[in-house]
């Protein structure tokens, strides 16, 4: 029996992101972890590969869906909910990136490197460090790890991009073109890392 | 001979399409259990959502309301105060709070009694912010003290229910700042709950001062730059 806290009829698992959305704002308790539920993994990876620390995302992640809780009636249906969300999230991830920059923490060189991916900074011999494909977008500058992120990892088009980062399609294709093209310089010097392929080249 | 910026002149079109694929091939990494279940958990305690200009249901900041609204807040501050002050309600159980859009303290002018419904409470404690424009010059020696100072009693702070209606008579934050400062603090605080916020310097520095929590921190902030700079963050004792 459906409580007063759900919405008459819905069914949570088979409503659109917008009517949960509306059903969260008209006081169903249930239908915003539904759509926290859906997307939760898209936001992480994101979020993660933004701010290249598990902590910082798991934080940015929270305070994003929180805000996102609490201003549900602000969303204007302009965009998809999940863009909504995302650019939420994207922004929190840039407040904190931010924020850490401003308290002037000394970085150590463990604490900058990001979990489970190699230090690339190996001061006896960089030549024979390897970069997995994660390490060398974590070597991206911000805008372009980004848009590369979006674009290519999670599938949005180029527009809907756009919408999330706030900015210009071109910017986007630009940022997507010149993390590209740095990404192939950076593995291009790799040629024998298992899994991947040389740039470019077929395999052997 | 390589492009300036780290790019490759001979960067194809082939290439890029190999890097694109080689991205699409990457798999997506899960949301962590416990990250999952600490975020189930912060929402669960968030309380049921209810529009700002909603009638019922709580209400987790009660002043980002029209402006016509905070006016009339204020104005019923400055009428109520002296009432207050003179002593018709015991100071332990009535505090009005900061410049509020609260339906109940639009009602208050005509009853003093009426301002014990809008006594600050633990309860209130980063569900209520109290918003100040006091204007004091903050410094990074003094701030744990300051900012102590600024929090009400009823959350472990020093600030007497008489010393907040002071402030808010002299010092009262308008509406459209609030709302403008809360969002900024919001968007860098690691917390959800703020308690307080007062405008004023930093080390010479316009900032909004706000304390958070818990656990208790404060954060000195210049909402005015672009991007938003934390000036200070420092846990409160």
């Amino acid at each position: 029996m459906p409580d007063s806290t759900t919405t008459p009829g819905l069914v949570l698992s088979d409503a659109t992101d917008e009517e949960l959305l509306a059903a969260h704002v008209a006081g169903d308790e249930h239908a915003f972890a539904e759509l926290v539920r859906r997307h939760k993994d898209r936001l992480w990876a994101v979020a993660l590969r933004t701010c290249r620390d598990p902590d910082d995302a798991a934080d940015a992640v929270q305070d994003a869906l929180i805000s996102a809780y609490r201003r549900a009636n602000t969303f204007r249906g302009s965009a998809k909910v999940t863009t909504w969300l995302h650019r939420i999230v994207v922004n929190a991830c840039l407040d904190r990136l931010r924020a850490k920059k401003v308290r002037k923490t000394v970085a150590l060189p463990e604490e900058t490197a990001d979990a489970g991916l190699p230090d690339t900074r190996d001061p006896i011999d960089e030549h024979t460090t390897r970069l997995t494909v994660m390490g060398a977008l974590a070597q991206l500058p911000l805008d372009q790890r980004l848009a590369v992120t979006l674009v290519d990892l999670e599938g949005w088009s180029v527009d809907e991009a756009a919408q999330i980062l706030e900015c210009p399609s071109g910017t986007v294709k630009s940022r997507c073109h010149r993390g590209r093209a740095r990404l192939h310089t950076l593995l291009r010097n790799q040629p024998d890392e298992p899994g991947v392929p040389p740039p470019g080249g077929d395999q052997a | 001979m390589r492009a300036i910026d780290g790019e490759s002149a001979d960067f194809s079109a082939a290439d890029e399409q190999h890097i694109r694929e080689l991205l699409a091939a990457q798999p997506r990494p899960e949301m962590p259990a416990d990250v999952a279940d600490r975020i189930t958990a912060a929402l669960a305690a968030e309380p049921a959502f209810a529009a700002p200009d909603a009638p019922t249901g709580p209400s987790r900041l009660k002043w980002l309301g029209a402006a016509v609204a905070a006016a009339v807040v204020v104005l019923a501050g400055v009428i109520v105060i002296p009432q207050w002050r003179q002593g018709t309600t015991s100071t332990a159980e009535t505090a009005p709070s900061a410049p509020t859009t609260s339906s109940q303290r639009e009602g208050t002018t005509a009853d003093p009694a009426a301002v014990g419904t809008d006594a600050f409470t633990a309860a209130d404690c980063g569900n209520r912010p109290l918003a100040y424009d006091t204007g004091t010059r903050y410094q990074q020696a003094a701030l744990t003290t300051q900012a102590k100072a600024l929090v009400p009693q009823e959350c472990g702070g020093e600030t007497t229910a008489d010393a907040q209606v002071a402030a808010t008579a002299a010092a009262p934050m308008p509406a459209e700042a609030a709302e403008r400062n809360l969002k900024c603090i919001v968007r860098v605080a690691r917390s959800p709950q703020i308690i307080v916020i007062d405008s004023g310097s930093y080390e010479g520095t316009p900032a909004v001062v706000a304390v958070v929590g818990p656990p208790q921190r404060a954060l000195a902030v210049n909402c005015t730059a672009r991007p938003v700079e934390v000036l200070m963050d420092v846990t409160l004792p």
